[in-house]
């Protein structure tokens, strides 16, 4: 769930979102079995593949989001070289971009009130025992929302450091990128329930 | 009809000085008020006061001629009442924009279906239909605020409270916003730094002063 939406229509938008999760869910259960660096790259190609069918502007707009993994390959990559395990590193690292990629383009082709009608079925058995479920409803599109908006209230932060040091923004953005994100959802709690809240 | 009635309110935030020391206001249907005064003089906690989203240490809270006290209270004023948010970032809290205003319909036992034709009618009559599908963190300034409108117009409110709606909006948006606003026959009590603004809209004035409103 990296990326809100695509940019532009694609053949997979029109493909029910029940389809593509129960898709992603299989997949991503198949791609924890494979061994294989061999049919992990395979995988990782089929992918690509997949991104590429719904155009070339999709695929940049849907690869450019999983530039946010590097990090994370780089983690990997050098503990498992530390540990002298490299081929055990390749292989997580792999499976990691291959699920999240899957995750990221049945995201991208979804809209987000069809993918909280399928949570809302899936919840069903909780509400026929009495439990309450929109919350969990909203939370989804919350987080959704709201990710994004953190993301810039932390560059706006690291840019109100610049403009008044030479030094390279530190950990010291923590707390007040804490502060905010509490503020923000406190906001947000008081605007929900300015329309009526959650029943 | 008296909408909003708050007859002599105190509020002070935890280990500050009160803001509001009895203020009193009456908002009747159709009437069109504004608030002023310096900032943090507790103008928009004055709005959040009239939808119960605080709590004043002492005075009284009577909407739709009904004393408004426990939380319970307050959930049919925020069917009824709307309220703009000054930083339209805090009030769109859904994905997409159709999501955002679906949002209060399907909370008053609408159908999605419902929900959908209120979301086409709404941004059909303020002509926003081209934003009705795009990601409500990608808007622009002007167009959050707009929206923001249409999320609380969507719930059909018999009055609303407008906190600084002109905030960061270029002169062809407040101009556009303050044409819609001009059309709607809701009461609407308003807070704005915006003397024009306030003039074109709601020229019955009151100002914070020390804590307690004055007819200006």
């Amino acid at each position: 769930m990296i990326s809100l939406t695509s940019p532009l229509e694609t053949w997979a938008h029109r493909v029910p979102v029940g389809w593509k999760l129960a898709a992603l869910s299989g997949a991503t259960l198949m791609l924890f079995s494979l061994q294989s660096i061999i049919l992990q790259v395979a995988a990782l190609t089929l992918a690509l593949m997949l991104y590429l069918s719904a155009g070339s502007l999709f695929a940049r707009s849907g690869l450019k989001t999983l530039r946010i993994l590097w990090p994370f390959f780089a983690v990997i990559v050098v503990w498992h070289l530390i540990e002298g395990t490299p081929q055990k590193g390749l292989m997580i690292a792999l499976r990691l971009a291959n699920t999240v990629a899957l995750a990221n383009f049945v995201t991208m082709t979804s809209r987000l009130s069809d993918m909280i009608d399928v949570a809302a079925w899936l919840l069903t058995p909780f509400r026929h025992i009495g439990l309450k479920t929109r919350a969990l409803e909203i939370a989804i599109a919350l987080v959704i929302r709201f990710t994004p908006l953190l993301g810039r209230r932390g560059a706006q932060l690291i840019e109100a450091w610049r403009a008044r040091s030479a030094r390279h923004p530190s950990w010291r953005i923590a707390l007040p990128m804490t502060v905010l994100a509490l503020d923000d959802a406190d906001h947000v709690a008081e605007a929900l329930k300015a329309r009526g809240g959650i029943h | 009809m008296t909408i909003i009635a708050l007859e002599k309110i105190c509020f002070a935030y935890p280990g500050q000085p009160p803001v509001l020391t009895g203020a009193s206001l009456h908002l009747q249907a159709g009437q069109r008020l504004s608030i002023t005064g310096p900032n943090g003089s507790g103008k928009s906690t004055l709005l959040h006061i009239a939808l119960g989203l605080q709590r004043p240490s002492s005075g009284a809270v009577r909407i739709f001629d009904k004393d408004r006290k426990e939380e319970a209270d307050f959930h049919e004023v925020r069917r009824r009442i709307g309220l703009v948010f000054q930083d339209p970032d805090d009030q769109l809290f859904c994905p997409t924009v159709a999501e955002d205003i679906a949002f209060g319909p399907l909370n008053l036992g609408k159908s999605r279906h419902e929900a959908m034709a209120i979301v086409d009618r709404v941004l059909g009559d303020l002509d926003l239909m081209n934003l009705k599908d795009r990601s409500t963190h990608k808007l622009s300034g002007g167009e959050k605020r707009l929206i923001t409108l249409a999320t609380v117009l969507a719930m059909e409110p018999e009055a609303l409270l407008l906190d600084e709606p002109t905030n960061a909006l270029d002169p062809e948006n407040e101009a556009r916003l303050l044409e819609i606003l001009l059309s709607l026959p809701q009461a609407i009590l308003l807070v704005s730094h915006s003397t024009p603004f306030r003039a074109a809209l709601a020229p019955e004035r009151l100002e914070l002063q020390g804590g307690r409103l004055v007819p200006m």
